[in-house]
């Protein structure tokens, strides 16, 4: 991870760490740090903010590129800026977050980029740290555990969309949406999709 | 008789036409006296107003760099702050949300910091030498690099306000330059007085530049139409790969 704010670097990667799969090599506060340690040591992700001290993001990234590493890119910004996004695109970044996303969101991400279905889409950016729309199901949400992602493909399964068509509406690859159902089964504990949309109905998920 | 009237008469009129001459040259002169008066005063007024005009620019510019402080911390401070809150609070775990009301009083703090910062006549209430440690803190705490600042001699503050503020806006220029071009690993000031003799020495280990070939950048010359406002003077050592030493003194 590099990002100069190191409180909220620490706070992140405390975070990120809460998943067993995992595992954070190291934060630094600008992209020089950063460089050196990717060069010396492997790492598959490297996340990143754009401004930072010296070496700034875009700065590490066309470093990165030119150097040819394998190393996927998550740019975990402050920006929701569509020039910015556009750029980063263009360096060839594999995804771009905002970091008033949900957590889950991150974690879905980083999940999605090292399976290599992310799709970038600026909306999807937006969506990620828009107000949960599900608050009010904040009973079920602590109960099952489930995310605001996850509330809205239940939805949309309960309106009896296919996944293809959640896909597209989400911007979402079909196998990400796939993912997030299976997840959604277990949390739930339903073995059938008529059985989902009865959960959903019960909800109030409409 | 004939002979001696026309002599007379000769001396009278060379007599005359020196006369005019002289009443001539006087006129000249006074007029030209009078002319170089104007043209002095009119000097001294086009430097007052040069003077004001550069104060109003420093004032103005110092205020620009503090409203960008501000919003540069709102974005890069509080806003992720608050960014982190939201994602520590999402987890439900008593754990969180302690850590989640750690945040929040940090956010607090970093608030009323922020706010005095903005609330803060600088003139008037701000020393000279606690400016330099609040610039050198400010670029120390943004993790750019290393700050150090010494003084020599016994402390005093600047009474002339009009040449703290530019003083002020020089050393934040300096400050800037190094900032945006010269990538150092510590940049250091020095602080000398010497009765009403003020040294201010400002080095960084940074990549420098040639003075030769960049004696005119719009920077440098601003730099130097400034000091010489307050009548004071500035060097500038560097070499490429060598860092850069801005020297000025001036009478406070």
């Amino acid at each position: 991870m590099a990002d100069d704010h190191k409180m909220f670097a620490q706070g992140m990667a405390n975070i990120l760490r809460r998943e067993p799969d995992f595992d954070i090599v190291g934060i630094f506060t600008n992209g020089k740090q950063a460089l050196s340690h990717i060069q010396q040591e492997e790492a598959d992700l490297l996340i990143t903010d754009m401004n930072m001290p010296g070496m700034d993001g875009i700065g590490l990234i066309q470093e990165l590129k030119k150097q040819q590493t394998k190393i996927k890119i998550i740019v975990l910004s402050m920006y929701d800026d569509e020039e910015i996004f556009k750029n980063c695109v263009k360096q060839g970044v594999n995804a771009y977050v905002l970091k008033n996303a949900d957590p889950d969101e991150l974690v879905f991400t980083i999940r999605e980029v090292m399976e290599k279905r992310h799709i970038m889409n600026f909306d999807h950016v937006l969506y990620q740290a828009e107000d949960n729309p599900f608050d009010h199901l904040d009973t079920y949400a602590l109960k099952f555990k489930l995310s605001k992602r996850e509330f809205e493909i239940l939805r949309y399964v309960a309106k009896g969309k296919t996944n293809r068509e959640i896909a597209e509406i989400l911007y979402l690859s079909v196998h990400t949406v796939e993912t997030h159902r299976k997840h959604i089964h277990t949390k739930l504990g339903v073995s059938s999709s008529a059985e989902l949309i009865k959960k959903a109905m019960d909800m109030g998920l409409r | 008789m004939e002979s001696n009237s026309i002599e007379l008469f000769i001396v009278l009129l060379s007599g005359i036409f020196l006369m005019f001459i002289m009443s001539g040259f006087i006129v000249a002169m006074v007029l030209i006296h009078r002319q170089r008066q104007v043209k002095s005063r009119h000097r001294v007024e086009l430097m007052k107003a040069d003077y004001e005009k550069t104060i109003l620019n420093v004032e103005k510019e110092i205020r620009e760099e503090t409203l960008q402080y501000v919003s540069q911390e709102l974005h890069d401070n509080i806003g992720q702050l608050l960014s982190l809150t939201k994602l520590v609070l999402n987890n439900p775990e008593p754990s969180s949300v302690l850590e989640g009301k750690k945040l929040i009083n940090q956010i607090i703090k970093e608030v009323r910091s922020l706010s005095k910062s903005i609330n803060r006549d600088y003139i008037k209430d701000l020393k000279f030498e606690d400016f330099l440690k609040d610039e050198l803190d400010k670029v120390e705490r943004s993790g750019f690099c290393k700050t150090e600042l010494t003084q020599k001699g016994t402390v005093m503050d600047i009474p002339d306000e009009n040449k703290k503020l530019i003083l002020i806006r020089l050393v934040q220029e300096c400050l800037n330059n190094a900032i945006k071009h010269a990538s150092p690993t510590w940049i250091k000031i020095h602080l000398e007085h010497d009765g009403p003799h003020l040294g201010l020495t400002i080095t960084d280990d940074g990549v420098g530049f040639d003075t030769n070939t960049h004696p005119k950048g719009l920077g440098l010359i601003n730099l130097q139409s400034r000091i010489n406002a307050i009548d004071g003077n500035i060097y500038i050592l560097s070499e490429p790969q060598k860092g850069t030493q801005i020297k000025m003194s001036v009478m406070v």
